[in-house]
C-alpha cells in the first residue's frame, strides 16, 4: 500500500533520467520486412472511402480510372498503413496481454528502456507520409520500420519531461518499389506526480 | 394513425431486379470477419483458399448496400418504395426480428453474388410490442453467383417501429 503511492515530485533532480548510451545503438536500425496480412483490395478501398466520405473517382470508378494518368484504379495513398497493419489479435496481445509480435525490433526494445526508465506517457506529436509510387488493388505492401533519432536529453514540455524519438517506416510493393516513406515521431515522458498518482491510486 | 395500407399493398408480392453485389467476393473482408468471429490471426497467405469455403453466414455481407455513396440512390424497387411509404409515416426505427437462410451452394473467393427482394408482405394493422408501435415487414432475398447459380434463399422480416422516446440534437 505505501509502495503504490511513493512517487517522487515532477522534476525532481533526483529522478533517475535515461542513460541515452542504452539506447544509442538502436539508432539507424530496421527490422526485417514484414509480410501484410492481405493483398490491396477494392471492397477494404471502398470501405474507406464510404467512411471518410471520399468520393474520388480514382478510387472507386473503373472507367474514370482507366482513362487517367494511372491506367486503373488506385488506393488512397493514406490507406498505405492500413495494408500493413497487424491483426486484431496482435493489437490484443500487444495492449492487453502485453505480449508483443516482433519483441527484438528497435523501436520495440527503445520502448522498453524508455519505460524502465520511467518514461511512461507516451504521445504521438507528428507522421509526415511522402508517397513515392500509387498502391493498386491486387498489390502487396511489405514495411520494415527504424528508429532514426533519439533525444540525447530530457525536454521540458507541458506533458512533463521527456523524450522525442522517431519511427521511420518504409513501404514497398511486391516489385521492391517504394511506396511510402514515412516518419513517426514520438514523445515519451514522465507524466507529473499528479497525474501518476491518479495513474497508479 | 397509421400508414396508407393500401400503397404498401401495391409493393406486396413484387420482387426487385437483380441488384449486383458492389465488391467480389474478398479474401480480406473474409478474415476480418473470421478475426471477429473467431480470433484467427492465420495469415491469408496460409490459408489454402481453394479448400477454403467462405463462411455462409457471411452471405449478408457481401450483398450489403454501402455505408455512404456520393450519388445519392432514389428507392425504386418494390420493397424499398415500401419501406419509404412506412419511414415517412414515422415508422422509422427498424430492428431485424427473423432470419431463415436456406444455402444451395458454397461461396468462393472472387465470386461476385447478385440478389434480387421480394416484399412478402406487410402486417395489415399496427402490432403493439415493447418497442413500440409498427408494422412487420417480410422480405425473400435470391442470392445468386455470377453463373446464375442460385446460391441462398432467405426470409427477412424486420420490424418498423415508432421509436419511442427519440434522440433529438
Amino acid at each position: 500500500m505505501g509502495k503504490k503511492y511513493e512517487v517522487k515530485p515532477f522534476n525532481s533532480p533526483l529522478e533517475e533520467s535515461l542513460d541515452y548510451s542504452l539506447v544509442a545503438d538502436l539508432v539507424g536500425k530496421f527490422s526485417p520486412q514484414r509480410d501484410p496480412h492481405d493483398e490491396v483490395s477494392e471492397s477494404d478501398i471502398r470501405h474507406w472511402c464510404e467512411v471518410m466520405h471520399d468520393a474520388n473517382p480514382l478510387y472507386r470508378d473503373t472507367e474514370y480510372a482507366r482513362n487517367s494518368e494511372y491506367g486503373g484504379m488506385i488506393a488512397p495513398p493514406a490507406m498505405v498503413q492500413a495494408w500493413s497493419l497487424g491483426s486484431m489479435k496482435t493489437a490484443l496481445n500487444q495492449f492487453v496481454e502485453e505480449k508483443l509480435a516482433f519483441p527484438d525490433d528497435p523501436n520495440n526494445r527503445l520502448t522498453e528502456q524508455v519505460v524502465k526508465a520511467g518514461y511512461t506517457g507516451v504521445m504521438a506529436t507528428a507522421q509526415v507520409q511522402t508517397y513515392k509510387a500509387p498502391i493498386k488493388p491486387g498489390d502487396t505492401i511489405y514495411f520494415k520500420l527504424g528508429v532514426s533519432q533519439i533525444s540525447e536529453y530530457d525536454h521540458f514540455t507541458r506533458q512533463g519531461v521527456g523524450r522525442y524519438y522517431m519511427i521511420v517506416y518504409t513501404f514497398e510493393n511486391q516489385d521492391g518499389e517504394e511506396v511510402c516513406f514515412c516518419t513517426f515521431r514520438v514523445l515519451v515522458y514522465k507524466p507529473p506526480a499528479s497525474t501518476r498518482k491518479l495513474y497508479k491510486g | 394513425m397509421g400508414i396508407n395500407y393500401s400503397e404498401v399493398q401495391n409493393h406486396v408480392g413484387k420482387e426487385s431486379e437483380a441488384i449486383m453485389a458492389i465488391d467480389k467476393v474478398s479474401k480480406s473482408d473474409i478474415r476480418h470477419w473470421c478475426e471477429l468471429i473467431d480470433q484467427d490471426d492465420t495469415p491469408y497467405n496460409e490459408i489454402d483458399w481453394v479448400e477454403k469455403t467462405v463462411p455462409p453466414a457471411m452471405l449478408m455481407v457481401w450483398t450489403m448496400p454501402p455505408l455512404w455513396s456520393p450519388e445519392s440512390k432514389a428507392p425504386t424497387a418494390p420493397h424499398e418504395l415500401a419501406l419509404k411509404v412506412i419511414d415517412d409515416a414515422g415508422y422509422d426505427g427498424a430492428i431485424g426480428i427473423a432470419l431463415d437462410q436456406e444455402i444451395f451452394a458454397p461461396v468462393k473467393v472472387d465470386d461476385r453474388l447478385s440478389y434480387t427482394v421480394k416484399l412478402n408482405g406487410v402486417s395489415s394493422d399496427e402490432v403493439q410490442t415493447n418497442m413500440g408501435k409498427g408494422y412487420q415487414v417480410d422480405l425473400e432475398y435470391k442470392i445468386s453467383n455470377q453463373t446464375g447459380k442460385m446460391i441462398s434463399k432467405q426470409n427477412y422480416s424486420l420490424f418498423k417501429f415508432k421509436i419511442l422516446n427519440p434522440v433529438t440534437e
